[in-house]
């Protein structure tokens, strides 16, 4: 109680204060008064003298007043007021200084936090469901799998039922399928995408629905209205946002379909498609072994780890495998954290991003601290006679730190403007698939991030010189007053020591920008086996409108008649699966080389497309051997098939494949195809694809599968662009078609991770590499005005300005060799991480680390050789005149 | 200075001025000061640098309350007054002085 009436008086104190001090001052005045008037009163002076008399035993007023504040306890806080006070001024007197340690800091700060908001939000945030990090996938892989590069893949339905029905690790467990439906909007068709999924789904997520209703169990009886759950964005983009939206019925090439629920934004697993339908499988799908097409999504049980559910999925892989070798060889499964899946992608980019900030930020820090040692250095005689007069070390120690405190406050301040500023850049820059990327914010986590980061690099920047004056060996510095050369070797050596580091880290971030954008170059300059330049692509879903495979393949033959007519067009085809376009599990198919026992492996699987001769035409996909499609491959023709290189090596070693026979099980039964060529290997999932074997079949023996038209244009494809989509009207004006893009814009697409990161590492390095160079220009500078004595005395004695600049150039040489070494060691490191994003180029590759290691050693060299030259041109007279 | 004044004990301020307080009147500052050296027959001079702080702590520690009031010559001035919680205080020290120079007599007057 007393000590709260205490602290109570302490804070009316401060908050009064100015009223405490005239009152103060009123009590003082009134005493000395009463003094003056008992003095007067007395009659033997007047009450002028005894005025005077009075004020004269009162003693020192100001003395008395300082006393009395001490009394009140309010004194800390004055001094601190002071302090800040005496730091703001001193740190305007030097505005050059300032602005260089604030910029250092908002810049240095401020990426980390905007890199650390996108960390956040992306990895460590929750996903926005109950119990998230219950929510798993399951995926399916078989030795013979040819086509997913990293061997995972969806279930077959016949699979995923074992599965299901075997496991027992799950609370819930489902599997959901891509679907579309066509519907026709006032301004044209749209092929709307969408989910078929089960019926445990939304139970299982327990996100509630924006609007309406989700998928219910009635759903599922196959009895009722199709029903149709949008996304949020559907809701707002095409039924404008309209709370009435619940209960519209569109009309679909599938019937039409009652829309009963919007799923809110932040709902993340639509993956870019459009809404949701019942799944319900029907018999095809029960027996369907080799077709992967479900996702399996589940809800562990409480207290079962992925670990735990792993090994339970291993036993149920190794029965199945057995049960069905042949289309089951090898079979794994995989259980992953469900926010594991979803960010695969994005981890390995944020963290090489935020190590990479976070060597900027040392980098800042170390920048900072440079500066700051250089201050106090500087400032050193000062404080020596401060101490000398009586200012405890303490104080004057809280002196330094009070104005790293105000730097580092203005600092964290910028920091935020440019964590605040950075945001949205980082927001444009990423792909446009990064997860969770519009929801990163400046959210209080962030800011209290900014905050801590702040507050270590003040405490870590005012160490330095706080220690240094705490040194018992002030009076040497009070006495070495007159001369410059205070500076003790280990100053001398902490300074050097400091930019060593800086150029050691900015080394690494320099080799990892070299090796990023080495393997950019070496992807782009790889033999993609197809041309992207002037490629229009264009998807239709014709499914709904030429039910049998005849009329598709009459469709298709008509489709590509028109548009290769078009003048301007330089050929067009079709194919069932395009390069860099491709969802997971699609167009895979088993084939055996007719007359040969299957291996071990089970039957191998390929790519496979059902392409039009044209296809070859437009994408420039060279023919090695044999021949491509003519017209008379159609469906009375003798079955025929083209393979390409990978397939041929692999299956053929060196003999002659043109004649031989395969077994190709496509969509359906395996029918036995002639090999009638071969063509070039292409990197169909990206440019950083091995080759694979692929199977091309003549479209018109198909007639089934996605239907893409590839046209290349003579010029740009915006000139042919209107009568594409006339050709196509005119052939059926009710069938939506999507311009998909051009291979070009989706080659782009599909480098745009490795562009992102190699932009943001880019910046990271640049402003480490100026930070570095302004950080050793800021030593050197400082050395070159410590020694201009000594520099003066050489040159009195005979030394050319020549030997006095290569002095100073050996030092910063010196100081660049140091970090080199270290450097390098840190880039090792930093490369080996960045293994798995590096293509056609070693990690140890010998021309990124030379370069790096140039352009340090340059930038070294003329932070030196500026002051250098500067020093040597001193007047030694003046100079020693000037101590 | 009056060659009477002596270095008051530490502390010994503050019982002094709670003393000087016992009564109910309120007093100012210089008031205490009066009244200190004449009841110590003019031994004890109160040194205004002393007296202030002092006041101002004892003010703080919520052991006496201060007021603006009229002085006796009509001149607005502070005026001081013990609070129940100073009461106590000067009970307490009242005491501890006594015993402590009881405790001094004691071992003065062994020889």
């Amino acid at each position: 109680m007393r000590r709260l009436t205490e602290f109570l008086q302490v804070v009316r104190a401060l908050v009064r204060r100015r009223r405490l001090e005239s009152e103060l001052d009123r009590e003082l005045a009134f005493h000395v008064e009463m003094e003056a008037r008992a003095l007067g009163q007395t009659g033997s002076v007047t009450a002028e003298a005894a005025r005077r008399e009075a004020q004269r035993t009162f003693g020192n007023v100001t003395r008395v007043r300082e006393q009395v504040r001490d009394a009140r306890g309010v004194t800390p806080f004055d001094d601190f007021g002071r302090d800040l006070r005496v730091a703001a001024r001193a740190l305007r007197r030097t505005p050059g200084f300032t602005a260089a340690v604030t910029l250092t800091l908002a810049l240095g700060i401020g990426a980390t936090t905007a890199i650390f908001g996108v960390f956040r939000t992306v990895l460590l945030a929750p996903l926005p469901y109950p119990d998230a990090d219950r929510l798993v996938t399951v995926w399916q892989e078989t030795s013979a799998n040819g086509n997913l590069p990293s061997g995972r893949d969806w279930f077959s339905p016949a699979n995923y039922l074992d599965y299901a029905e075997q496991v027992k690790s799950f609370e819930r467990l489902t599997t959901m399928q891509p679907y579309s439906v066509d519907h026709i909007w006032p301004d044209g068709p749209e092929e709307i995408e969408v989910w078929r999924a089960g019926q445990e789904f939304f139970g299982m997520m327990g996100v509630r629905p924006l609007l309406g209703r989700a998928l219910v169990a009635d759903d599922f009886r196959g009895t009722g209205a199709k029903v149709l759950v949008v996304t949020e964005g559907f809701w707002r983009r095409r039924l404008g946002a309209a709370n009435d939206a619940i209960g519209r019925v569109l009309s679909t090439d599938d019937g039409p379909m009652t829309i009963v629920g919007v799923m809110p934004a932040r709902f993340e697993l639509a993956g870019g498609r459009q809404g949701w339908m019942p799944w319900v499988m029907d018999e095809d799908d029960r027996t369907e072994r080799g077709g992967t097409y479900a996702a399996v999504v589940g809800r562990l049980r409480d207290g079962v780890t992925v670990v735990a559910a792993q090994g339970e999925a291993d036993a149920i892989a190794a029965r199945l495998a057995a049960a069905h070798p042949r289309v089951n060889p090898g079979l794994a499964f995989t259980v992953q954290g469900l926010h594991d899946m979803l960010v695969i992608n994005e981890r390995p980019i944020l963290r090489l991003l935020f190590g990479s900030v976070l060597a900027l930020l040392l980098i800042a820090c170390i920048n900072v601290a440079g500066l700051m040692l250089t201050r106090a250095i500087g400032r050193e005689q000062e404080y020596a006679i401060r101490v000398s007069l009586g200012a405890g070390r303490n104080r004057v120690a809280r002196h330094v730190a009070t104005e790293a405190l105000v730097l580092s406050a203005l600092g964290g301040l910028g920091a935020l403007g440019v964590a605040a500023a950075a945001m949205p850049l980082l927001r444009a820059l990423a792909p446009a698939d990064f997860l969770r990327i519009d929801e990163v914010r400046l959210d209080p986590w962030v800011m209290l991030f900014c905050a801590l980061v702040t507050i270590g690099v003040a405490v870590a920047a005012s160490l330095i010189p706080a220690v240094r004056l705490v040194q018992p060996d002030m009076h040497r510095r009070l006495t070495g007053m007159q001369r410059t050369s205070t500076r003790t070797r280990a100053t001398r050596l902490a300074q050097h020591a400091l930019a060593s580091a800086q150029v050691a880290i900015a080394l690494a971030l320099l080799v990892g920008v070299s090796l990023l954008g080495r393997s950019l170059v070496s992807l782009l300059s790889v033999d993609r086996g197809f041309r992207t330049d002037n490629v229009l692509t264009m998807s239709v879903q014709a499914w709904g409108y030429y039910r049998t495979g005849l009329e598709r393949i009459e469709f298709v033959r008509q489709a590509v008649e028109r548009l290769s007519a078009i003048p301007g067009v330089a050929a067009a085809g079709m194919t069932s699966s395009l390069p860099l376009a491709d969802e997971i599990g699609a167009n895979d198919a088993g084939y055996e080389v007719v007359g040969r026992p299957v291996g071990g492996d089970g039957v191998p699987r390929a790519r496979t497309a059902a392409v039009t001769a044209g296809f070859f035409d437009a994408l420039g996909v060279r023919l090695r051997a044999g021949r491509s499609f003519t017209a008379a491959d159609d469906p009375r023709g003798p079955a025929v098939v083209i393979i390409n290189e990978e397939l041929a090596r692999r299956a053929f070693g060196g003999e002659n494949p043109i004649g031989k026979q395969l077994s190709v099980s496509f969509m359906g039964r395996p029918v036995t195809r002639e090999i009638v060529g071969i063509v070039g290997n292409v990197r169909h999932r990206g440019l950083d694809e091995e080759p694979r074997p692929s199977l091309y079949l003549p479209h018109a023996q198909v007639g089934g599968g996605a239907i893409w038209f590839t046209v290349r244009s003579t010029g740009e494809v915006a000139t042919v662009m209107g009568q594409v989509r006339e050709a196509m009207r005119q052939i059926n004006p009710a069938m939506p078609i999507e311009i998909a893009g051009t291979l070009e814009g989706f080659l782009g697409e599909s480098l745009r991770q490795r562009r992102f990161q190699l932009a943001m590492v880019l910046v990271f390095a640049g402003l480490a590499l100026v930070l570095a160079a302004v950080g050793t220009y800021g030593v050197m500078s400082h050395e070159a005005m410590q020694r201009t004595r000594e520099f003066a005395v050489r040159i009195a004695l005979g030394a050319t300005r020549h030997d006095v600049t290569g002095l100073m150039l050996w030092d910063g040489g010196r100081v660049a060799l140091f970090g080199l070494v270290a450097g390098t060691l840190g880039a090792i490191a930093l490369s080996t991480a960045l293994t798995g994003s590096l293509y056609g180029v070693s990690a140890r590759d010998p021309l990124s680390f030379s370069a790096a290691a140039g352009v340090l050693v340059a930038v070294a060299l003329v932070a030196s050789y500026l002051p250098a030259r500067r020093a040597a041109r001193t007047n030694a007279v003046d100079a020693m005149r000037g101590e | 200075m009056a060659d009477s004044s002596r270095d008051l004990l530490q502390g010994t301020l503050d019982l002094l001025i709670l003393r000087t307080l016992a009564g109910e009147t309120p007093m100012h500052g210089w008031g205490i000061a009066q009244t200190i050296k004449s009841t110590s027959r003019d031994m004890l001079q109160v040194n205004q640098g002393s007296l202030y702080p002092a006041l101002h702590r004892l003010e703080r520690k919520g052991l006496i309350a201060s007021s603006w009031g009229a002085s006796e010559n009509n001149r607005s001035a502070k005026f001081y007054r013990l609070t129940a919680a100073g009461r106590r205080q000067l009970g307490n020290e009242e005491q501890a002085w006594r015993q402590y120079t009881f405790a001094v007599g004691l071992v003065l007057q062994s020889r």
